[in-house]
């Protein structure tokens, strides 16, 4: 198969595993949003959106309505009709605009005539600011910062185009930025309650001020202008009405943009409503963290342990620190999550149980294992990212945090059908604890154990090591000897396959950028394609467990000579230092 | 493997031929990842760079752009303004900065606003 076949196969199988993931957490959603008394999430959050005054198109494009939820990523490109895909007020905008279009006015000589047209304008566009209103209603912080504020700094970086006597209103409310500031974040804080909707449509529709107008030279070259010359009251009425009609498509676009954020807002606060019911949390945890998983997962914690305090004990002269690093290992856990307590839940308005905050211990750690706050997030983003990670013991005051491994949902997942990658970035997470860093964090500083073969990584020939690379290379390097060391229990014509499957999961990493068109620079860790070909597969140990005679053709092999299979310990090989072989020919 | 990290800082500078709307740090341990949200030539971009390594950008929608700003002023809000009562002191989880505002930390013991930086901070991830 060609690399480029291979990397698809991987990017397939990433994307798969990704909506396997998302069908999770639907499926869970579902749950609760039955119990709530609707079909299933999608109905909810559609009749949410409707209640809030974001009218859903139905039927709604799949595609965009996925990104909205955030089901699928975004490439970073825009839609530009992706509002009017979704919202009905945006559509029927863009049709009212255009029935405006067709207004045929400039031949029109009778004064009366004029002024019944510019009434029609007007209730289109007061129709449309109304709407506006009532959707800013639903987002104060981005009315307030985003479209007072950037309004406000327009002025005041421009005041030779945008004065206040061409734009009252928008200059009363500039010079009153900070105590309307003051008064939106008082409604704000009462988001949630019976009072907040009038408070925050009263404070928006008297803030809420139109475009700002511009005072030009040139009328021809503005989107919004007075011209200032004397015209007949003819001339006035068509250039006013020519005024206000240079700018109708922009009349559509602004409510698009209001729209688009604040239904954003609007379903971000339904999902953490949904996300943290006590039926979603269950079914979600229940789903990834199953007591068969428990057993796999113990298992190959357990068995990768136990393979790299044999290696602790081949390359660590220093007995003092061998016994405590090994101690370490005795006591290192995973984070495993459980279903909170119902102490953790109170009922809300709907009766549902909801998890709540307000218990002093939610208020320490980290998002990676508090699962209050891993529910809060909107997107319940920990559950579809593919990561790991290793935290050394961390003591605030009175609460501490044991040392641990966190393999995150999609991984643990993945275990029964890809049991060997799982282990080989449990090895790596595992390894964390006796990186060169991490050592030192922990108390026993390995860093010149790792001199030479750090400097064997440097090498051009090998993986350019990078400084702030060093513990992932290690890490690495662990896995890498791990994997020799299981590779090696099996039978010979299983052993390359084995390989294989362990390097799933970096293939998936490397897959995903297989159609992105940024430049890839190096970060905390190695290039994903060195790290494979290099650390673990010019591994000396892994490519002798696999049966290959020779170092690799293409890269240097580092390694810790004092690491050996287990087969050539108990024929007595030993030797000091790195084992660093050149290539013996670039292919 | 991979930490987010993410700290969001705005910076304005006013005669800059590019324009950082919007940064994002993020630090844990040893690692600080920085997000921008940039304007270059009427052109947006997100940046992202890891400690000393070096940066990396990618152009992006300019919608896309506002609507990631709007999101990062709504988690500024969240972590101004809706502090939980119980919460006596801050572990800074990330800093975000907006338009030439004061940077706002936003603290680990703040449920609503760290959730949301930490999903926010994995979508930036992914978009980059």
């Amino acid at each position: 198969m060609s690399g480029r076949k291979q990397k698809n196969l991987f990017a397939d199988k990433e994307r798969l595993a990704k909506q396997d993931a998302v069908r999770v957490v639907n499926e869970a959603r579902d749950t609760t949003a039955k119990k709530m008394g609707f079909s299933d999430f999608d109905h909810a959050l559609k009749s949410r959106l409707k209640d809030r005054g974001f009218e859903v198109n139905e039927p709604v494009d799949e595609k965009t309505w996925k990104l909205f939820k955030g089901e699928i990523e975004s490439d970073g490109s825009y839609d530009s009709e992706q509002a009017k895909k979704i919202y009905a007020s945006v559509d029927s905008c863009y049709k009212d605009i255009k029935s405006l279009e067709e207004i045929s006015y400039y031949s029109v000589t009778d004064l009366n005539e004029l002024k019944k047209i510019q009434e029609q304008i007007d209730k289109t566009l007061n129709k449309y600011r109304d709407r506006n209103v009532k959707v800013y209603s639903n987002n104060i912080p981005d009315f307030v910062s985003e479209y007072i504020g950037e309004n406000c700094k327009e002025m005041k970086n421009n005041p030779e185009q945008y004065n206040a006597e061409l734009n009252p209103e928008a200059a009363k409310a500039c010079e009153n930025f900070e105590q309307l500031k003051r008064e939106a974040v008082s409604i704000f804080r009462l988001e949630g309650t019976p009072e907040y909707f009038d408070k925050a449509e009263k404070f928006v529709r008297e803030n809420y001020f139109p475009r700002l107008v511009s005072l030009m030279i040139e009328p021809s070259k503005s989107a919004n202008v007075i011209v200032t010359d004397e015209r007949t009251d003819v001339e006035k009425a068509r250039d006013r009405i020519q005024n206000v009609l240079r700018t109708k498509s922009l009349v559509c676009y602004d409510h698009s943009v209001a729209i688009r954020k604040a239904a954003q807002k609007v379903a971000e606060d339904f999902m953490v409503e949904v996300n943290t019911t006590k039926t979603t949390v269950d079914s979600v945890i229940n789903a990834f963290y199953s007591n068969e998983n428990k057993a796999n997962v113990d298992r190959l914690f357990q068995e990768t342990k136990a393979d790299v305090q044999q290696l602790v004990f081949q390359f660590i002269q220093d007995s003092k620190k061998r016994d405590e690093i090994s101690k370490g290992y005795e006591s290192l856990s995973y984070f495993w999550m459980k279903s909170p307590e119902e102490s953790s839940y109170k009922k809300n308005s709907r009766g549902l149980l909801v998890l709540t905050s307000d218990n002093e211990d939610n208020l320490f750690g980290s998002a990676f294992d508090n699962v209050v706050k891993l529910f809060s997030d909107p997107r319940l983003s920990y559950f579809s990212t593919t990561n790991a990670n290793y935290a050394p013991e961390i003591k605030v005051g009175q609460y501490s945090q044991s040392e641990r491994v966190s393999m995150l949902p999609r991984l643990i997942r993945d275990i029964n059908e890809s049991p060997h990658s799982f282990q080989m970035v449990l090895a790596h997470e595992v390894g964390h604890k006796i990186g060169p860093l991490v050592s030192k964090i922990n108390g026993y500083d390995l860093r010149s154990e790792y001199r030479d073969l750090l400097a064997c990584y440097k090498d051009r020939k090998s993986i350019k090591l990078e400084v702030g690379q060093e513990d992932e290379a290690i890490a690495d390097y662990i896995a890498a000897e791990v994997m020799a060391r299981q590779i090696s229990k099996m039978p010979q014509e299983q052993r390359q396959s084995r390989l294989v499957s362990s390097m799933e999961t970096f293939c998936r990493f490397d897959a995903r950028n297989l159609h992105t068109h940024s430049v890839e620079c190096k970060g905390s860790h190695p290039e994903v394609s060195l790290r494979i070909s290099v650390i673990f597969g010019a591994n000396p140990n892994l490519r002798k467990a696999i049966g290959c005679e020779c170092e690799s053709p293409s890269f240097k092999s580092c390694g810790l000579s004092q690491i050996k299979l287990p087969e050539d310990s108990q024929s007595g090989a030993v030797s000091n230092g790195v084992t660093t072989n050149s290539p013996r020919g670039i292919r | 493997m991979r930490y987010l990290v993410c700290f969001l800082m705005i910076l304005f500078p006013i005669s800059s031929f590019a324009l950082d709307v919007a940064e994002i740090q993020f630090v844990k341990g040893s690692v600080r990842h920085i997000y921008r949200i940039k304007f270059i030539k009427e052109k947006s971009f997100l940046s992202f760079k890891e400690s000393q390594q070096q940066l990396k950008i990618k152009r992006i929608g300019d919608e896309v752009a506002k609507d990631l700003i709007a999101e990062a002023n709504r988690i500024v809000w969240k972590s101004a303004y809706k502090k939980p009562k119980l919460q006596k002191m801050c572990s800074q989880y990330a800093t975000i900065s907006i338009n030439d505002g004061k940077s706002e930390i936003i603290c680990s013991e703040n449920r609503l606003a760290m959730s949301h930086a930490y999903g926010f901070l994995n979508k930036l991830n992914d978009l980059k």
